[in-house]
C-alpha cells in the first residue's frame, strides 16, 4: 500500500486550485443565484487544459492518468467553485467526450474529442428518460435502422448540459425484443435536424449547470454516428457511469475541505458568549466529523482512480461503495456545516448552503443510493 | 500510488492464515485465549515480530493485522499488545529480549494508562536503572504477558519488566461487556527494579506519542476485522433463515443493511490503511488521521454490530454467536484507547490550528 501524491501531481492539483480561486470562484455566486452556466468559467477550464486533461495529446489532451484527473477535481471543489460548473464538467469530459475517445471510430475521435478536450464544444450524455432512470433496459427511444442512417425517436430526461451541448451521445434502443442487448449509442450534433432541447429544469442545487429534456421526433443520423457496433449501447453507459462513481465524485471532496476551511475559519472569527465558537466543544466535533467523513470518502475516490489507471475497465463494487458513501454519509456532515454558521449558514450571502444543497445530488445522480446498495448486495 | 499488499506480505499471510486455521481446531475459537501465544509462535515463523521490532509503522504488516482481527477481535488486540510492546523493546537496541521477541517467544504488554491517586514513578540510580513504583489499571494481555513496558513519571521513561517479578503483582482479570478473549487487569509495582539496559529515558516523549498512535490504529484494524466477521456471519445467517417463505436474504431491506455494513467495512479498510502509510511516512497529518481512522472505524463497527443483531433478531440477541459477539466486542473497541469523543474534538482543535 502506498498512498504518495507525486510531486508533479500535487503541482498540477495546486495549479488549478489558484486558478479556480482567482478565476472561478468570485464569479460563482452572482452565476448560481441566477441559474446561468458560466460560459467564462468554462472557458478558462478549457484553455488551461482541464477539460480534457486525460486524453492523448494528440487529441487535445495531456495524457493525465486517472488519478491526476481525480486530483484536479478535489482542486477545483476545495477552491470553492460551485458543484453546477464541476456537474458540467463532468457530464461533458467523462460521460461525453471520453465515450467517444474509448468507443469510437478513428475519424468520429478526431471530428469530436480535440473540440470537446479545448472547450470549444460542450458535449453531454443522454441515457435517463421520463420512464427509465437507472432500469436502463426500459428505455424507449427507438432507433430504427434505415437506409439512410438510424432514425431515432425519443425523449430523454434530466440531461446535464442538454441546452447547452453542441454534440451529444445518445441511448436508444435498435433491438427493443434484447433488453440490455438491444441498446446502442449515437453521436448526434446539435442542429440535427428532429433534435430538439425541452424545457430546462429548476433544481434545488448544482444550478449553474444546465438540466434538461431532450427530444427526438423522427431525427435521422448516419450510419457512422453509431459508436461501436449496435447492442454494445449498456456496457458503454456501465463504463461510463462509473466516471460518475469516481471522477464525478472527486470536486465534491474538494468542496467538503473548503467547507472545512470556511467553518474552521468561521469558528475563529465568531464570538459567542465572550469566545470564539471554536473553542466550544460541540463546533469541534462538528469540525471532527466533517474532517473524519472527508478524509474517508477521499480514499474511496483514490481507490476508484487506482483501478482505473490499472486499465480494470470496470470496478462496479468500488465505485458503487464510494457513490453510496458519499452520497448518503455527506448529509451530516454538510448539514453541521450549515447549522455551525447559524443565521447566515441559512443566507445566499455566504455560500455554505449552496454548498449544502449541490451535495444533495450526490445520493441522486448516476445511480440513486438504493440503486448502488442494489448494485453491493448483488455483488456481495 | 497502489492499493496492492508486496509479494512478500501476500505470502506471509498466506502462512499466517493456515497457520491460524491449525490452531483453531484446538484452541477456543470463541475466546482465542488459549492459543494466542500459538499465534504469538506463528508470527515469529512467518517473519512477522522481525518487521515488527522497529521504531517505524510498517504498513504492509497491515495485511497479516486485517487477516488477524478477521479471525478474531480478542486474538488481535492481544497480538496488538504485544506488537506495541516490540516497537517500545525496539529503542532499546539490538538484545535477548529482542531476539524473543522475533522469534515469537514473548507475549508482550505495555502499561500507560493509570489511575490518579497511584501514577507510576521512578526512581533513577545513579547507573541508569530505576525502580518502580505506582498503578496501571488495565493492561490488556497483562495476566498472560511475559514481559511488560511500563511509562513512568507522566512518559518520561519506559522500564522493561519481566513478569513473575516478585515486586510485580498483576490483578484480578478486568470483567468487560465484551473482548472475552483480552485478559486484561490492573498491574500494581512496588520498588520494582529495572536495569539500566531496559530502560528507555531518551525520545520516551516521543515513544509515548507513537504508542498512542499504533494503539489506536490497531483498534481501529480491530474494528475493521470485526465488521468483516458480523457481515460474513450476518450473511450465511440471513441465506439459511427463512421468512414469509423465502430467506432472509431475499428482503430488499436485509440486502441494503448488508450492503451498509459492507460499504462501512470498506471505507474503514481504506481509511485504516491511509494513516497507517501516514505514520510510516512521518505525514503532517498523520495523528490527525490515525483519529479519523480510530472514530470512523470503531464507530462504524458499533453500527455495523447492530444491523447485525437487527437482522439475526433473536439469534443476535443470544449469547454464544459470532453477531452478538461483535455487538459487544464494537463498544471495546470504541472505548478503548483514545476515547472517540476526546479523539474528535482533537481532530477539531488539530483543524483550528491549521486554520488559525
Amino acid at each position: 500500500m502506498d498512498f504518495t501524491i507525486s510531486e508533479d501531481q500535487r503541482m498540477l492539483a495546486d495549479q488549478v486550485y489558484r486558478l479556480a480561486k482567482r478565476e472561478i470562484t468570485p464569479r460563482v455566486s452572482e452565476h448560481e443565484m441566477k441559474a446561468e452556466f458560466d460560459r467564462q468559467a468554462w472557458k478558462t477550464l478549457g484553455d488551461n487544459g482541464v477539460l480534457g486533461m486525460h486524453f492523448p495529446e494528440e487529441l487535445g489532451g495531456s495524457g493525465a492518468d486517472v488519478l491526476s484527473t481525480v486530483l484536479v477535481g478535489e482542486a477545483i471543489g476545495r477552491a470553492g467553485v460551485d458543484g453546477g460548473l464541476s456537474l458540467s464538467y463532468g457530464a461533458h469530459t467523462f460521460l461525453c467526450a471520453d465515450t467517444i475517445f474509448v468507443h469510437g471510430t478513428e475519424e468520429q475521435k478526431q471530428r469530436y474529442v480535440p473540440k470537446l478536450a479545448s472547450g470549444e464544444w460542450i458535449g453531454c450524455m443522454a441515457l435517463t428518460e421520463p420512464g427509465a432512470g437507472s432500469d436502463a433496459a426500459s428505455l424507449s427511444t427507438r432507433a430504427l435502422r434505415t437506409d439512410d442512417g438510424y432514425l431515432l425517436n425519443g425523449t430523454k430526461m434530466f440531461i446535464t448540459n442538454g441546452s447547452i451541448a453542441d454534440v451529444a451521445v445518445i441511448y436508444a434502443k435498435t433491438d427493443p425484443s434484447l433488453g440490455h442487448g438491444g441498446i446502442s449509442a449515437f453521436i448526434v450534433d446539435r442542429g440535427t435536424p428532429g433534435f430538439s432541447v425541452g424545457k430546462n429544469l429548476h433544481k434545488m442545487g448544482v444550478r449553474t449547470s444546465p438540466t434538461s429534456e431532450l427530444i427526438f421526433e423522427d431525427c435521422l443520423v448516419p450510419h457512422d454516428a453509431l459508436l461501436g457496433v449496435e447492442g454494445a449501447g449498456f456496457i458503454m453507459a456501465m463504463q461510463t457511469v462509473e466516471w460518475d462513481r469516481s471522477a464525478l465524485l472527486a470536486p465534491f471532496v474538494g468542496s467538503l475541505e473548503y467547507l472545512i476551511e470556511r467553518c474552521s475559519t468561521y469558528a475563529h472569527e465568531r464570538q459567542q458568549f465572550g469566545r470564539p465558537i471554536g473553542s466550544f466543544q460541540a463546533i469541534k466535533d462538528k469540525l471532527a466529523k466533517m474532517k473524519i467523513f472527508m478524509e474517508t470518502a477521499r480514499t474511496l475516490v483514490y481507490r476508484i482512480a487506482w483501478c482505473k489507471d490499472q486499465g480494470r475497465p470496470l470496478n462496479h463494487l468500488e465505485a458503487a461503495i464510494a457513490k453510496l458513501f458519499i452520497g448518503d454519509w455527506s448529509l451530516g456532515p454538510v448539514n453541521d456545516a450549515v447549522t455551525l454558521f447559524g443565521g447566515y449558514g441559512y443566507c445566499h450571502e455566504y455560500d455554505i448552503e449552496r454548498v449544502f444543497r449541490d451535495s444533495r445530488l450526490a445520493a441522486i445522480g448516476g445511480g440513486t443510493s438504493d440503486i448502488q446498495k442494489v448494485l453491493i448486495s448483488k455483488m456481495m | 500510488m497502489n492499493f496492492e499488499w508486496t509479494d512478500d506480505v501476500l505470502e506471509m499471510r498466506r502462512g499466517v492464515i493456515s497457520g491460524l486455521k491449525r490452531i483453531t481446531q484446538t484452541a477456543d475459537a470463541d475466546t482465542f485465549l488459549p492459543g494466542t501465544r500459538e499465534v504469538h509462535a506463528l508470527l515469529g515463523e512467518v517473519g512477522y515480530w522481525s518487521r515488527a521490532c522497529s521504531t517505524k509503522v510498517d504498513p504492509e504488516l497491515l495485511a497479516i493485522d486485517l487477516a488477524l482481527a478477521g479471525a478474531s477481535t480478542s486474538l488481535y488486540l492481544s497480538i496488538a499488545s504485544t506488537k506495541t510492546f516490540a516497537m517500545l523493546a525496539s529503542r532499546l537496541g539490538e538484545n535477548d529480549l529482542l531476539g524473543a521477541i522475533k522469534r515469537g517467544e514473548i507475549v508482550g504488554a505495555v502499561g500507560f494508562s493509570e489511575v490518579e491517586d497511584s501514577p507510576c514513578e521512578a526512581l533513577r540510580a545513579a547507573d541508569g536503572g530505576l525502580t518502580v513504583s505506582g498503578t496501571k489499571s488495565r493492561v490488556s494481555n497483562s495476566p498472560v504477558a511475559d514481559w511488560l513496558a511500563v511509562f513512568a513519571d507522566r512518559g518520561k521513561i519506559i522500564g522493561f519488566v519481566e513478569m513473575g517479578n516478585g515486586s510485580v503483582r498483576v490483578g484480578e482479570p478486568v470483567s468487560t461487556i465484551g473482548l472475552d478473549g483480552l485478559a486484561v487487569a490492573a498491574v500494581y509495582f512496588e520498588d520494582t527494579p529495572c536495569p539500566s539496559n531496559l530502560v528507555v529515558a531518551e525520545g520516551a516523549a516521543q515513544a509515548a506519542m507513537e504508542y498512542r498512535n499504533v494503539r489506536d490504529l490497531s483498534l481501529a484494524v480491530a474494528a475493521v476485522g470485526l465488521m468483516e466477521r458480523a457481515i460474513a456471519s450476518t450473511k450465511h445467517f440471513a441465506e439459511q433463515k427463512k421468512q414469509d417463505g423465502k430467506s432472509l436474504i431475499a428482503h430488499q431491506l436485509v440486502r441494503f443493511a448488508l450492503a451498509e455494513m459492507l460499504t462501512m467495512q470498506q471505507a474503514g479498510e481504506l481509511i485504516v490503511c491511509r494513516a497507517a502509510w501516514a505514520l510510516s511516512v512521518g505525514d503532517a497529518e498523520a495523528q490527525t488521521l490515525v483519529r479519523c481512522a480510530k472514530v470512523f472505524c470503531t464507530e462504524s463497527a458499533e453500527q455495523v454490530g447492530i444491523k447485525a443483531v437487527e437482522i439475526a433478531g433473536a439469534h443476535g440477541y443470544t449469547r454464544g454467536n459470532e453477531i452478538e459477539r461483535a455487538y459487544r466486542d464494537a463498544v471495546g473497541t470504541a472505548v478503548l484507547g483514545t476515547a472517540n469523543g476526546v479523539a474528535r474534538i482533537k481532530i477539531g482543535d488539530d483543524l483550528l490550528a491549521r486554520y488559525a
